[in-house]
């Protein structure tokens, strides 16, 4: 193993990666933590034999044992079963509301970044109006209107979240409008959409890259909180909120762990990607 | 003021070493840099990128980055050594009796303070002066470093002020503890050449009317030659030559690399003629020899040169030949 | 005097708010010439030099080169003949693209070269032009020194066969050391390929060393133009003047 130095330039792709793993804890912890419960998520039939909706009067409300890992709640549904479950649809649903909002939202922010104008005045003033709205209050207005479910969240999130994503990428084009970048490349005579699409847009992506892993953990929270007020994914397909709203009345009768459970869940999903976030943030920094 | 050492001068540097450690092993950034500043003298630095011309004056400041350290020699202000007490005595140094004017003083200043204010920061609080005694100073001190109408332009922000006229305002605060030693890290280089001839002219005036010695670096041999009164010539981390009298050293250059250095710089008058380029730079850091470096020795009066055994090629790129 | 290959009668730039950059500016470059412009910041010489490459639309006045009036928008045809070299290799390179995909993009775009094989041996003759190792086609600017970073963008402006090139203050961001082999680049580039080019710098000695003629560019206005020699020997204008005195120089 030869030594790093700040002076050497190349190094083989996955060499670049075990490097970067290597200096960057976080990343490397936020990983593990994602990935492991990821796992999780997708070997579910494999981890538990139960049907996570399947109701079962004969044994409510019991605690951790051999047959139920977790116990069971007031229908003697099995927990661990509907805490895997509950995985796979918030994950997936947290993700894809991440992925559609990225993609309007980086569009969005390089097309004005880079033709600026008028262009650019209508579409950050109807951004203004979308965040001037309290987030939550504008969530839950919007599901409402468009009803429970799946896609109206995936609606409801993309109509709000692509503000941010259009903000930071504008804010990194100028930046590049500002020096000689987008010069070098009109003067090379390439086309306006080769310059947004394969120059401008991936050397700005980095951040907005950064900010998605948090826009999940932010959309895990609204996920969860639809959920928990009878708005998002309407019961018996399991969820973390559902799970959680519906654990809340043996909270007081000394039942921690209906609630419980799913909440620590929610925390230790957020804190991975955070770490990842923040990794990234770390291991993206343009070198130039 | 201290008392002061007849022979000593009021900076000197002594086989000055400073390592770099780059995974678990560590390299020579600079070995056995020699030079030295009197009052009233103004030495140009001079050097490519990565000579390690700017890393001696952070050395000289205490400014080290982390993984740099310190390994050898000795940096002599007024006959004491600032690295002895394990840098006590260069903290009380710094800002007093050596201060510092950096290159891009849009950086350097503070965008939220005026600009009157923050040249007599230190100094007012180390003396004690009041509002109005400082406000004095800072005026006084922007009439020195050449701002007409001191009293409006103490109460403007850096952003407010044109790139030369910042410039002076660093000089200004530079200048403002009557420092004995002047440290100038290439503080023309961002600016115009009429704003950069202003500037020296002004270098050259504080160097009379303070007394204080400066330490000038840069990479264009003509800036120096423009006001400088000694030079040293720096080499991947080492000292190569130097002359208490620069243009001594400019007509007969001994070392090699002074003498490509010469040759690749464009004139204004003479002879035009094709330029010679240098060599790829220094080598990096990792493949530098690791040996250490030989001192410079005597050639003439106030006058020394690294010994050298390569011919003089090596220096000369070879592109320019075809 | 050799034929005229770019001429410029009267041009004016005035930006939004009203700051008049240009003000009626004449230039002439002929076939083979190199002709240097010298001016301070805020002087609009790199106004002139955007004007010229086709980065400025908004102008008033006429260009001519080679002989066909050149209009604000450009063909791709014509945005190739007049290639520009900018000041800061640095920000101007794309940098997560090894030098292989810079050129090889632009030599796409412009179909130049028949197949992947030849538009290779192209981007090798390119490296070796502007005196690279063949092996960088591989690497990204990422890592290299200043000058190497400016030499790539030479081959990428030489990569489209431009018959002029705009240098806008190329050597302002390098060593001495290093702006002189740049500078001898730029000298072969004419002897060699005939290249004319239109040289913009704020550094007197650089110019003298490089260009045949010298335009002095104040305020937007062109107020000296003449041989380099008589530049710097009889400057007729104060301003002119002014600039050689302040410039440094050995003694």
């Amino acid at each position: 193993m030869t030594a790093l130095s700040p002076f050497e330039s190349r190094t083989s792709s996955s060499g670049v990666l075990r490097k970067m793993l290597r200096n960057n804890p976080q990343l490397l912890f936020g990983l593990l933590i994602v990935g492991v419960i990821l796992l999780m998520a997708i070997c579910a039939p494999l981890l538990t034999s139960y049907d996570p909706t399947e109701q079962d009067f004969l044994s409510t409300l019991q605690g951790p044992s051999a047959d139920h890992l977790l116990g069971t709640d007031n229908l003697g549904r099995d927990l661990w079963a509907r805490l895997l479950y509950g995985a796979r649809v918030d994950l997936f649903l947290a993700s894809v509301a991440v992925v559609l909002p990225f993609i309007i939202g980086s569009t969005i922010g390089a097309l004005c970044g880079y033709f600026g104008g008028w262009f650019d005045t209508i579409v950050m003033r109807i951004a203004d109006i979308v965040v001037a709205f309290p987030f939550y209050v504008l969530v839950i207005s919007l599901v409402f209107i468009l009803g429970n479910g799946v896609s109206s969240i995936i609606v409801a999130i993309s109509i709000i979240s692509w503000v941010a994503y259009a903000r930071i990428i504008r804010a990194e084009a100028m930046v590049l409008s500002a020096t000689n970048f987008m010069d070098a490349l009109h003067v090379g005579g390439l086309g306006v959409p080769r310059i947004i699409f394969r120059h401008l847009m991936p050397n700005v992506l980095s951040q907005a890259i950064v900010y998605a892993m948090s826009d999940i953990v932010a959309n895990i929270g609204v996920i969860v909180t639809l959920s928990y007020f009878g708005l998002g994914i309407v019961p018996p397909t399991p969820d973390w909120g559902n799970m959680m709203s519906e654990g809340q009345p043996f909270f007081a009768g000394g039942i921690y762990t209906l609630m419980l459970i799913p909440a620590v869940a929610v925390i230790v999903t957020s804190y991975g990607l955070s770490l990842i976030g923040d990794g990234l943030a770390t291991a993206l920094r343009v070198k130039r | 003021m201290m008392e002061q050492t007849a022979t000593a001068a009021a900076l000197q540097i002594d086989g000055l070493c400073v390592s770099a450690r780059i995974g678990d092993r560590s390299y020579k950034a600079l070995d056995s840099v020699a030079l030295s500043v009197e009052r009233g003298e103004a030495r140009g630095l001079v050097g490519e990128s990565g000579s390690g011309k700017s890393l001696t004056l952070r050395a000289v400041m205490g400014l080290l980055p982390p993984n740099l350290e310190v390994t050898g020699g000795a940096i002599r202000f007024r006959g004491q050594d600032l690295l002895a007490d394990g840098g006590k005595l260069l903290h009380s140094i710094r800002g007093t009796g050596i201060s510092m004017v950096f290159q891009e003083p849009a950086v350097a200043l503070n965008p939220v303070m005026k600009v009157g204010q923050q040249i007599v920061d230190g100094v007012a609080w180390r003396r004690g002066l009041g509002r109005r005694q400082a406000k004095e100073l800072a005026a006084e001190l922007l009439t020195q470093v050449g701002i007409k109408d001191p009293e409006h332009w103490a109460n403007a922000y850096p952003h407010q002020l044109s790139g030369g006229m910042r410039q002076r305002v660093m000089i200004a605060s530079a200048i403002a503890s009557q420092p004995e030693i002047i440290l100038c890290d290439e503080p023309t280089t961002a600016l115009d050449v009429t704003i950069q001839a202003q500037i020296l002219k002004l270098f050259k005036a504080l160097k009379t009317d303070l007394g204080a010695g400066l330490l000038y670096v840069t990479h264009d041999l003509s800036v120096v030659a423009e006001f400088c009164d000694s030079l040293t010539v720096m080499y991947a981390g080492r000292t190569v030559e130097q002359s208490d009298d620069l243009a001594a050293l400019i007509a007969a250059p001994a070392h090699p690399y002074t003498r490509a250095l010469l040759a690749a710089v464009p004139r204004i008058r003479g002879p035009v003629r094709r330029l010679r380029g240098l060599a790829s730079s220094a080598p990096p850091l990792t493949e530098r020899e690791q040996t250490v470096a030989p001192p410079m020795v005597p050639i003439g009066p106030g006058r020394q040169v690294a010994p050298f055994t390569h011919e003089d090629e090596r220096f000369f790129s070879r592109d320019d030949e075809a | 005097m050799t034929r005229s290959e770019l001429v410029a009668e009267g041009l004016s730039v005035t930006f939004p708010g009203g700051m008049r950059a240009l003000r009626d500016v004449n230039l002439r470059v002929g076939e083979r010439e190199i002709v240097g412009l010298v001016g301070e910041s805020g002087s609009g010489k790199s106004t002139l030099g955007r004007v010229i490459v086709g980065l400025q639309h908004s102008y008033s006045g006429t260009l001519t080169f080679a002989g066909e009036a050149l209009d604000p928008r450009r063909t791709t045809k014509q945005r190739g003949a007049i290639q520009m070299v900018f000041q800061d290799p640095y920000a101007s390179l794309d940098p997560r693209m090894t030098v292989w995909q810079l050129l090889d993009e632009l030599l796409s775009v412009h179909r130049i070269g028949s197949g992947r094989e030849d538009r290779r041996h192209r981007c090798e003759d390119l490296m070796r032009r502007v005196h690279l190792p063949v092996a960088m086609l591989d690497s990204r600017p990422v890592g290299m020194s200043g000058g190497q970073r400016q030499r790539v963008a030479i081959a990428r402006a030489l990569a489209v066969e431009p018959r002029f090139l705009v240098a806008d203050e190329p050597t302002a961001a390098l060593d001495v050391s290093v702006q002189a082999r740049i500078i001898n680049l730029f000298a072969d580039l004419r002897e060699e390929m005939g290249l004319s080019q239109l040289f913009i710098s704020h550094n007197l000695a650089v110019v003298r060393s490089l260009c045949d003629r010298v335009a002095v560019i104040y305020r937007g206005e062109i107020v000296e133009m003449a041989a380099t020699d008589a530049i710097f020997e009889a400057p007729q204008h104060d301003y002119t003047r002014q600039l050689l005195a302040a410039a440094p120089d050995l003694p």
